[in-house]
């Protein structure tokens, strides 16, 4: 009997973060673009320590940074995983390893952040 | 003849296994007129000018599924091609892309019959009927589940078309999914429980990355690619919320790997060779600009956990030449990820029925496309509101 593959769960991920990135990542991406001539649009202070400290320490505005970080990475990881196949490097435990533990570190880290800027 | 013929250069990838070291290209040329396929240049060239081409075919009407091969650079069977859409340019034809080529235009397809046969690809019947039970009744329904999938030829064009197929033999591969998903999604089946072993496997369905190629080039409308990444859902359902197997199933035979005789062309550059495959691997870079945008977030998260200065000073890296050249390579990025996401949408999601009727690919796409403007428009709407 064939192995059955576990790809579900990292496919699952890749499929929410991909979503995610589409839904938001253009928006977000114009919205930190600090050095180009759009910021005049935006408000001056939107990013400034204090907004921030703000939303990062509101359960939904960690909620939200949280998913944005985790599922960007573990959208790209997946992702990149499979590209390295398509340019000759296989599958194997160590591409696995790098792409995905990547991704798990900047999620631990990313919970570590969001944790120490308190509530 | 009543119209007056035109001459057209004909490139066949030669290769005659006892002589030739490897395949090269043999120019011929021939006359040709409005409704010559490139079928009939094939036998024009056999019959009058080289009888020791070889290449396979058979009906001539695109149902027998035998005479693929690759067509100025693309999988299209001779038969429903016409040689006048290449004219005036060479006309280019080869064997048909990852298979080992057997001789000129005949590849060896025993991978691929391997893999068919192991599917079970036939029915199984759900429920063992006496014949005064009379026939087991199927609604227009049930039958548009598997129609299209049905009217596979078994042409191998998809295989031709899919570069996972060709780096990894081990994939079973878009038409046979195909296929395997025709039998499950039949109502008067009942070995589903059992083929489902063959989908969860690594080299069932989850060595495809959605290229989507594979359905473009279907001589019979045929969408394969949606196939696969339905079977991606089915076997993440079966993964997540337990197999729905039945304990007393058969186990499925291997579904074999044979390496038929032949000369095994090289896959190295194959994304070079079409601009479908181009597209594809831009939009999988995509990936690498997402995940360095996710790090400066991140760096930004732990800054700010750090405090003002900290923080402050990543604020000012975005605003750097930097952190500006970044933002609008990752910009870009993003866009041409929103857009590939919802362009391939429809082949990743199972069919979206309303009123009967299935929902056209375009309307999907536009849907989700539509989707991200709004969510755009709601980011600047919350930021605007909590700034003020």
């Amino acid at each position: 009997m064939k192995k059955r593959s576990n790809a579900p769960i990292f496919w699952a991920l890749f499929g929410a973060g991909g979503m995610l990135a589409a839904l938001t990542g253009p928006a977000l991406v114009f919205m930190t673009a600090r050095g180009l001539p759009w910021r005049s649009m935006l408000p001056a202070d939107m990013l400034s320590y204090h907004n921030m400290q703000a939303f990062a320490q509101h359960g939904l505005g960690k909620l939200f940074l949280l998913a944005i970080v985790v599922l960007y990475m573990w959208h790209a990881a997946h992702r990149i995983y499979k590209s390295l196949h398509d340019v000759g490097i296989h599958p194997g435990p160590l591409p696995k390893a790098v792409c995905y533990g990547s991704a798990l570190a900047a999620s631990v880290l990313a919970a570590g952040a969001l944790l120490a800027v308190g509530f | 003849m009543t119209e007056p013929l035109k001459l057209i250069q004909v490139e066949v990838l030669r290769y005659r296994p006892e002589q030739d070291e490897k395949p090269y290209p043999a120019t011929y040329t021939i006359p040709f007129n409005d409704d010559m396929s490139v079928l009939e240049a094939l036998q024009y060239i056999k019959e009058e000018l080289d009888s020791t081409l070889s290449y396979r075919w058979s009906c001539r009407m695109a149902i027998c599924g035998s005479c693929g091969m690759m067509i100025d650079g693309v999988p299209a069977l001779a038969c429903h091609s016409f040689v006048r859409d290449y004219y005036p340019r060479t006309l280019r034809v080869e064997a048909l892309d990852h298979f080992p080529v057997e001789r000129d235009l005949v590849v060896a397809a025993d991978d691929f019959i391997g893999k068919l046969e192991s599917i079970k690809p036939y029915l199984v019947a759900r429920e063992v009927r006496r014949l005064d039970q009379g026939e087991h009744l199927q609604t227009p329904v049930e039958r548009e589940h598997y129609a299209q999938f049905s009217a596979c030829i078994n042409c191998m064009l998809c295989y031709a078309a899919c570069p996972q197929y060709g780096m990894n033999h081990e994939f079973i591969g878009p038409g046979v999914m195909a296929l395997l998903h025709r039998y499950n999604e039949d109502s008067r089946d009942g070995a589903r429980e059992q083929r489902m072993e063959l989908v969860n496997a690594e080299e069932g369905v989850w060595n495809c990355t959605a290229v989507g190629y594979c359905s473009q080039v279907c001589p019979k409308g045929v969408d394969p690619a949606n196939a696969v990444n339905i079977n991606k859902i089915n076997s993440a359902r079966d993964f997540f919320l337990g197999s729905a197997r039945a304990p007393d199933a058969l186990p499925m035979p291997e579904v074999p790997v044979v390496n038929g005789p032949g000369y095994v062309r090289p896959m190295a550059g194959w994304w070079r060779k079409n601009p479908s495959f181009i597209r594809y691997m831009l939009r999988e870079s995509t990936a690498l600009l997402v995940a360095i945008y996710a790090l400066v977030l991140l760096a930004g998260l732990a800054s700010l956990a750090s405090g003002e200065s900290a923080y402050n000073g990543w604020l000012s890296w975005l605003a750097s030449p930097a952190g500006s050249a970044l933002h609008v390579v990752a910009l870009a990025a993003m866009l041409y990820h929103s857009w590939s996401w919802f362009e391939i949408m429809p082949k990743t999601m199972p069919p979206l029925i309303v009123r009967g009727k299935r929902v056209a690919a375009g309307v999907i796409t536009w849907s989700g496309v539509g989707a991200a403007v709004a969510s755009t428009l709601a980011l600047f709407l919350i930021v605007w509101s909590l700034a003020s």
